[in-house]
């Protein structure tokens, strides 16, 4: 049933469609590669998880989606970057940027705090952001933000729309973030770590809020973060990335229960799960994480990997397709043999 | 695990914190909230953001006052403390904070803080001072290495574990860990809740852990408490807590943990656009009458806003240690009429 | 009990030996980092080079000859007077150079007493937030920065006359709030951080915790300080001097100024710029400095 659903998304277009992403940062004359080549689709109506552990470069994928990076120092490169298939961002601007971010791309953060401004109370900052992008006027503007703040579970609208945000909790500012996106009806949202800094029943409040903003309004989301819990969650398809790269993708639930690099099952078994009897210990992972600036011929999980070889420090495993083109690994030895 | 003295006591704690807001000048942060810690043991304590456990914990090591009840250390009241006993009382309760960025010192190298605690304690030499910072340092899986390094070229899980190696060198027997877990990667989660499971089964340390996670609670804990509101709303050895929680409360916090796991397989997303819990936790100023949680709860009884609940004992347990507490009117024997769900109970 | 403790994973201790630029600090000690910024060290040559003078100046070997009418009446550049000589005859570059000297025991004076009497000021009264004695603190600093700067040094350099310490003691008193409240703020800020718990957790007496891990933690905000407190001083010194109420019985830029005033209408600079010209250039060198140390003696940014 999912299987079907994922395989008319694959032929559907793509909302925002990524080929080979490349980002490097000039740092004191020198140049260092930090992301290494990214492929990423997003459909209407999906959420995708982005996964890995802190340095490994999907903030920055987050970021380079929205124009974010400074261009002075950061230098943004891809085959191929389309907004519904036809907008070529590869060239945008700064001025194209501002126009095409909150419209079309919304992008909600770690720290809800910090996003919104502490003088301004939640509906100034809310009529504005929606009067920006589209031209009604303030009693038009203030029925969309009291129907989005309620799609969003925050009942109590006219409160909320009167209170300045060191008045709500965290889990609330986060869901007013979250409206304040989904008001002006964007096709792409990008939530870098939102459940984070958030208690239990928030982050579960946020995850159901992002769900129901795929399902009910088909918006592309994609999850970034390093909760596999989360992306068990609410996410159809999954990328892990490591240091700059994508080590394995596919469908959420084939790969969270039968991982093919032993990153990602790494990463499965350092990651607690309730069960009713005891569980088996968490495993951590061995040494730390692969710095992102520094070159390696092989692959980079290599120094961290129970299954690497010499071919594995010699030569970076290419990502390969298989399993009816839904699932990706680039992995020498993978866990499973899988149709290529 | 099962000594019957504990190592802390606490009777009918509460805590206040001064505020200005409204008319309001007093938050209690902790009310009337008895608690034993038992030497060996790992003790959750679950809760949202605003519930009052980082308050619980700063007045167990004597961080905040209590503002009434009572602390005790192996059955001596805290403030009977006095000179030595005091000193040892803080040499004994060691804590570990939230951010691991601010818990070590910027200015000072790896190896000036963890001799720190030895140069107060009794007389050391230099070499036995090295031995034992190398032995607290093998204690946590780091190398000597990292001993003239500065704090900021540490990872956060590194400086985490300095922070616990910080606390091993004072030789403690409890370690109060507050939200140690939320500010770490999952493969340094994993390795401290490894780190805390081998301390206490190979040092006899107890700990009171801290967290709002209970997948990660679940890995180590010997006893699970559940605070809201400065209450807490039950008390449960974690065997019995995660096969059956009681309390409503602790019901919605499991499955917001476990929904999407079935042991072994990670499900579809199924009616995930659902939370567990709607709404907010109410203002700690201004708690609900009657029952604290009735406002969010969905077994809501008619005489849950109105009438407080009382402590009510699920097992006949021989040991403290034993006990599953629940505060809630659906298991009182007395009161009716009975709720539905009470026949689902164990 | 729960069956978890035995199954901890056996694992090698962890090397923690990774080159970790481009992202945390450059690997460069404080002084490195201002001698490789251009500002910094521009400003640093500056200092180094009036300290100098300063100190040659202080054993003798120059600028002694600063008070004798050694030509006539406003002589202009000559090879004998490098930069002319004034009213009286006396030589300008003399009187210059011998100011430097007169500038830096100023400033020397006021940074070390304003300092330290704002530091510990600062220090007390953050370290016992709301006590009565950080309420009066804060309660006399109020009271000293409500009244105009230079009115207040004035009244207290007028009431003081005669004293020779007057104006020293005067700036002392005017400069010593801005340090504290910066002192204050930084222990208020550092007493709630989680390493400052812990010593107190780890049972160190009070006075230890502030000395070892509070104070050095404000030594980047005190250095700092007392380059714009000594600049700040110089400065404050050339206008009560112009007031008549500085230098006595001496010369200083300020009284070179006061000089230059009735110059100027009858078209004679050279008193002018012989005592602009250097305090200018002392003053960019401490605020050059100050910014430059303000930033690399941050702890964030010790050597990686």
């Amino acid at each position: 049933m999912i299987q079907n659903v994922s395989q008319t998304q694959s032929e559907k277009q793509a909302v925002l469609s990524l080929r080979q992403l490349h980002l490097s940062l000039t740092q004191a004359g020198q140049e260092y590669e930090l992301i290494k080549g990214i492929d990423l689709d997003l459909h209407g109506g999906e959420v995708v998880g982005l996964v890995g552990e802190s340095g490994c470069g999907k903030s920055l994928t987050g970021n380079a989606l929205l124009g974010l990076l400074p261009s002075a120092q950061a230098h943004v490169r891809s085959q191929n970057f389309l907004l519904n298939g036809k907008d070529d961002l590869r060239s945008a601007d700064e001025g194209r940027w501002r126009k095409l971010r909150g419209r079309h791309l919304a992008m909600i953060f770690q720290e809800p705090q910090s996003a919104l401004d502490p003088v301004f109370t939640i509906g100034q900052q809310m009529l504005r952001v929606i009067q920006r992008h589209s031209s009604v006027d303030r009693q038009r503007a203030r029925d969309v933000a009291v129907a989005s703040l309620a799609d969003c579970g925050l009942v109590d609208s006219q409160r909320i729309l009167q209170s300045y945000p060191h008045q709500l909790s965290g889990g609330m500012r986060q869901r007013v973030l979250i409206a304040m996106a989904l008001s002006c009806k964007p096709e792409v949202l990008i939530a870098d770590e939102p459940t984070s800094a958030l208690d239990i029943t928030s982050r579960d409040q946020v995850l159901a809020l992002l769900r129901h903003a795929a399902v009910h309004h088909g918006i592309a989301i994609l999850l970034i973060t390093h909760d596999l819990a989360a992306v068990a969650r609410i996410c159809d398809r999954v990328l892990v990335m490591y240091a700059g790269r994508v080590l394995e993708s596919g469908p959420a639930v084939a790969l969270l229960n039968d991982p093919l690099h032993p990153y990602t099952n790494a990463l499965l078994q350092a990651t607690p799960h309730v069960c009713s009897s005891q569980p088996p210990m968490v495993k951590p992972i061995a040494g730390r994480v692969q710095a992102l600036h520094l070159a390696v011929s092989g692959c980079a999980f290599t120094a961290r990997c129970p299954r690497a070889t010499d071919l594995c420090i010699r030569q970076s495993p290419d990502l390969r397709a298989g399993d009816g083109n839904k699932r990706h690994v680039a992995c020498h030895y993978p866990l499973a043999d899988f149709a290529t | 695990m099962s000594s019957t003295e504990p190592l802390l006591e606490l009777r009918q704690l509460s805590v206040q914190h001064a505020v200005r807001s409204g008319g309001s000048t007093r938050l209690e942060a902790v009310r009337e909230l008895s608690l034993s810690v038992f030497p060996g043991e790992i003790i959750a304590v679950v809760g949202e953001s605003g519930c009052g456990k980082s308050s619980l914990a700063r007045a167990m090591v004597g961080l905040v006052p209590a503002s009434s009840g009572e602390i005790r250390i192996q059955g001596v009241p805290v403030q009977n403390l006095a000179g030595k006993a005091r000193k040892n009382w803080h040499r004994q309760t060691q804590m570990l904070f939230q951010d691991p960025h601010s818990a070590l010192s910027p200015r000072r190298t790896i190896a000036d803080t963890l001799a720190e605690p030895l140069e107060i304690q009794e007389k050391v030499t230099a070499e036995q001072q090295k031995q034992q910072i190398l032995a607290a340092l093998s204690e946590v899986n780091l190398s000597s290495d990292i001993l003239l390094r500065y704090p900021h070229q540490l990872s956060g899980g590194q400086k985490q574990r300095i922070a616990l190696a910080r606390a091993l060198l004072c030789k403690p027997s409890l370690i109060i860990a507050d939200e140690p877990l939320s500010a770490l990667d999952v493969s340094e989660q994993a390795r401290l809740l490894n780190l805390f499971s081998k301390l206490r089964s190979d040092k006899h340390i107890a700990f009171v852990l801290i967290a709002h996670d209970l997948a990660a609670v679940q890995q180590v804990a010997d006893r699970v408490a559940v605070m809201y509101l400065g209450q807490l709303l039950e008390l449960a050895p974690a065997a019995r807590f995660f096969q059956g929680a009681a309390h409503p409360y602790s019901q919605a916090l499991l499955k917001a943990t476990q929904r999407n796991w079935q042991p072994g397989y990670w499900a579809d997303p199924k009616e995930a656009d659902e939370p567990v819990l709607k709404g907010e936790p109410p203002s700690a100023l201004t708690p609900p009458s009657g029952c604290v949680f009735h406002t969010r709860c969905a077994q809501r009884l008619e005489l849950c806003s109105e009438v407080v609940p009382g402590q009510h004992s699920l097992v006949q347990a021989a040991s403290a240690a034993g006990a599953h507490q629940v505060l809630c009117h659906l298991y009182s024997t007395d009161k009716l009429p009975l709720h539905p769900s009470q026949q689902e109970k164990p | 009990m729960s069956t978890s403790a035995d199954t901890g994973v056996a694992e090698p201790s962890e090397f923690s030996g990774q080159a970790d630029a481009p992202y945390k600090g450059h690997g460069q000690s404080p002084w490195q980092q201002i001698f490789s910024s251009g500002p910094g060290l521009i400003g640093l040559l500056l200092i180094l080079m009036f300290s100098l003078i300063w100190v040659a100046v202080a054993v003798g070997a120059i600028g002694q000859d600063w008070a004798r009418a050694s030509g006539g009446r406003w002589e202009g550049i000559s090879r004998e007077h490098w930069w002319g000589t004034n009213v009286l005859g006396q030589d300008i570059f003399q009187r210059s150079i011998y100011s430097v000297k007169v500038a830096f025991e100023i400033g020397m004076l006021v940074t070390l007493g304003s300092g330290l009497i704002g530091a510990v000021a600062g220090a007390a009264a953050g370290w016992r937030k709301d006590s009565w004695l950080d309420q009066s603190i804060v309660l006399l600093m109020g009271i000293i920065d409500s009244i105009p700067f230079y009115l207040l040094v004035a009244a207290v350099a007028f009431a003081l006359q005669g004293h020779i310490l007057a104006m020293e003691l005067a700036m002392v008193i005017c400069f010593w709030t801005t340090t504290a409240r910066l002192v204050r703020a930084e222990v208020l800020r550092l007493r709630e951080q989680e390493f400052v718990l812990s010593a107190h957790l780890l049972g160190l007496p009070d006075w230890r915790v502030l000395a070892r891990h509070v104070l050095p933690n404000t030594s980047h905000v005190m250095l700092a300080q007392s380059a714009v407190v000594f600049a700040a001083a110089i400065k404050a010194e050339v206008i009560l001097s112009f007031l008549g109420l500085g230098v006595q019985n001496g010369v200083s830029w300020g009284l070179m100024l006061a000089e230059s005033t009735q110059e100027v209408l009858a078209g004679q600079f050279n008193n002018f710029w012989a005592a602009s010209l250097p305090l200018f250039c002392l003053l960019l060198g401490f605020n050059l400095l100050a910014d430059a140390l303000q930033s690399a003696l941050d702890p964030r940014q010790l050597p990686a």
